[in-house]
């Protein structure tokens, strides 16, 4: 295979899946997913063990065969292609570098299987060996390496190629907090540098955030949900989305008047509901007060635990209807175990939906 | 404040040295677990091999003498080291290779499988099973009157020894050394093959390798040093066989052990038992030999390795 773009380094391409569907006999791990990523975008697949994400991933890799449905890079049909000759770059959970060459030489290795001349093939590499910070370890051998400069060589193998997508299947997973933070980001910034389309799997949505233009909330091998983190946090479109982004805590009450009562309010609905009918609406710990129980608003109940967070406080409260509900507020509070409070509710109007 | 700063430094002291010398002694009584087995190496390997390699330098009457050396390069004792070289050689090979494609079948198997759980349990037992009674069984199946050689003459008109009666002779090792040689290499490759882990075939898949590419740049490289330690295990244990060709070869000392025996027991060459200890030195060098370039093999890789 001859090197596409020898000299430039090529802008992204577009990415579209057309009803996969990926079976393991009975079982279904694909379910007609339809997903259609932008030129140079960086999406993250999210959901839980099992949604389908990374066979999504490995499906567009070519590592495993779709059972129906089209993948298409940059208007081409892939899905019969073989995965050696799709043109992608992919980095692993487990790093996977081969443990018998040393850093250059795995970097160098996309690039020999191309024949890219010794000399370029040696800049090259070495150029992206800087980009990932690890210019001064190319005679290093794996075991030489921490888990996170592990996955930068393995990042830079996969980017050296200058490939069409970058897929990246959990990079970070096996990575501690502070390590996965800082490649976060530095995938992040490559990403936007070389303006590569980059598909994300995770099931960390604090990564998920953090990185991506675009989630794609999955869940029983299809998409619940696609859109920007803001649009994920702020107006998730179905139950298990907005259990999935960020801490909910789902509550109901029956609609009145167009209004519906709220932890001791009457709260406006942004969209009207039929009277009578019992909305559903998910709060966040963030839309939450705690306050006084002698003083304060809201309705009462005890404290159950509270954890530092640095400069904010969880508090899960025990209401005295029976519920339990996540509060955020400022670390200066320390409420005690089964303390009494109040918890109030600091929006004046809600999305509500009925079931 | 002086006794408060200076207390903790006495007892550190006082207990680093008390934990120090209990702690060695803790740490040795574990040990003690190894003595029998130390002990009957000792007496039944190491002193043995001791007395085998300086009895050749010995004669009858104790005196030094390189006699026995000196024989080892006579024509008669070459061509029966050539003789356990080749046979080593080949059935190491054979069974190297045989071993490793078994393994490598095997590997679609998932570990846990029936097939790969009896071929490995079949393998542990036959890898065992040399000697008498493996040439029994060829004697019995493929011997002169054995069940298949009649079988074949009678129901297929196929003579099995149309000239020479090989199986008793050196190219008659062949078929039983490979009966143990095979599953041994089985034993010891298959944890190597399993080491390999699927990822790297699909990151060189990702980074536009073929299935060449990788067995050529990443699998074999890699498991160079476990077939070259399965190869010399199966040369050792195919030069050291004794009872299988003893039991098959009747007619001369065609390989080094039955020449040792030849040379202690022998009244033919009554006078020359101490040949036996120059020969079994003659044996030491050529796995020393072997070891050393699997030694050099091994640094090679030590680059690479945990």
């Amino acid at each position: 295979m001859s090197d596409p773009t020898p000299t430039a380094q090529r802008s992204g391409v577009s990415v579209h899946f057309r009803a996969v569907t990926k079976e393991y006999g009975a079982q279904r791990a694909l379910n007609g997913l339809d997903l259609e990523i932008k030129p140079g975008e960086f999406v993250a697949l999210l959901g839980p063990s099992g949604c389908g994400k990374t066979t999504a991933l490995r499906s567009l890799a070519g590592l495993e065969s779709v059972t129906s449905g089209e993948l298409l890079i940059d208007g081409e049909d892939v899905t019969r292609v073989p995965v050696n000759r799709r043109d992608l770059g992919m980095v692993f959970q487990s790093y996977s570098l081969f443990p018998n060459l040393n850093v250059i030489e795995n970097v160098e290795f996309g690039l020999r299987t191309r024949k890219v001349p010794a000399a370029e093939r040696t800049a090259r590499a070495q150029e992206m060996l800087e980009r990932v910070g690890l210019g001064d370890f190319a005679e290093r051998y794996a075991h030489q390496l921490s888990g996170g400069q592990q996955q930068r060589v393995a990042l830079a193998r996969a980017l050296v190629t200058r490939p069409r997508v970058l897929l990246l299947d959990e990079p970070l997973s096996a990575l501690d907090a502070k390590v996965r933070t800082q490649l976060r980001d530095e995938i992040r910034r490559i990403q936007l540098d070389l303006g590569i389309t980059t598909v994300f799997v995770t099931h960390d949505q604090e990564e998920a955030l953090a990185v991506a233009d675009r989630i794609a909330v999955m869940n029983a091998g299809k998409i619940d949900q696609i859109g920007t983190p803001e649009e994920l946090y702020r107006r998730p479109e179905t139950g298990f989305v907005a259990n999935f982004i960020g801490q909910s805590t789902l509550l109901t009450a029956l609609v009145h008047e167009g209004r519906i009562a709220l932890l001791g309010r009457e709260i406006d609905l942004t969209e009207p509901l039929p009277e009578g009918a019992l909305a559903r609406v998910r709060v966040r710990p963030e839309n939450l007060a705690l306050e006084s129980f002698e003083h304060g608003e809201g309705e009462p109940g005890r404290v159950v635990t509270s954890s530092f967070l640095g400069s904010l406080r969880r508090t899960t409260v025990h209401l005295d209807s029976g519920l339990s509900i996540v509060v955020q507020h400022s670390a200066e509070d320390t409420p005690e175990v089964d303390q009494q409070v109040r918890v109030r509710l600091l929006q004046d109007v809600v999305t509500a939906h009925v079931d | 404040m002086t006794q408060t700063g200076s207390a903790p430094v006495r007892r550190l002291s006082r207990t680093s040295g008390g934990a120090g010398g209990w702690g060695s002694a803790q740490r040795l009584i574990p040990g003690l677990g190894l003595v029998p087995f130390a002990l009957y190496v000792l007496i039944f390997l190491l002193i043995p091999t001791v007395l085998a390699l300086t009895t050749g330098f010995f004669n009858r009457s104790g005196a030094f003498t390189w006699d026995n050396i000196a024989a080892l390069v006579d024509p008669t004792v070459l061509k029966t080291f050539g003789n356990s070289l080749w046979i080593s050689l080949l059935t190491a090979a054979l069974g190297a290779l045989v071993g490793a494609i078994v393994c490598y079948a095997l590997l679609s198997f998932s570990p846990t499988s029936r097939l790969r759980a009896s071929v490995e349990a079949v393998s542990s037992v036959l890898a065992q099973f040399g000697g008498v009674m493996l040439a029994f069984a060829f004697i019995a199946t493929i011997g002169v009157q054995g069940l298949l050689t009649v079988l074949l003459k009678d129901v297929f008109g196929v003579a099995l020894y149309p000239g020479e009666i090989w199986l008793y002779q050196m190219p008659g090792l062949i078929l039983p050394y490979l009966y143990f040689q095979i599953p041994l290499m089985v034993l010891t490759f298959m944890p190597a093959l399993s080491g390999l882990k699927p990822a790297w075939t699909e990151a060189n898949a990702t980074l536009g390798g073929s299935s060449w590419t990788f067995w050529r740049r990443v699998g074999i490289p890699v498991l160079a040093p476990a077939f070259a330690g399965g190869f010399l295990l199966l040369f050792a244990n195919s030069f050291s066989a004794y009872a299988t060709a003893a039991a098959l070869i009747s007619q001369g000392s065609q390989i080094v052990p039955l020449q040792i025996r030849t040379a202690l027991i022998s009244e033919t060459v009554l006078g020359r038992e101490n040949l036996a200890g120059a020969l079994a030195l003659g044996m030491i060098v050529i796995m020393i030999v072997l070891m050393l370039a699997y030694s050099a093999l091994q640094a090679r890789t030590a680059r690479w390795q945990k």
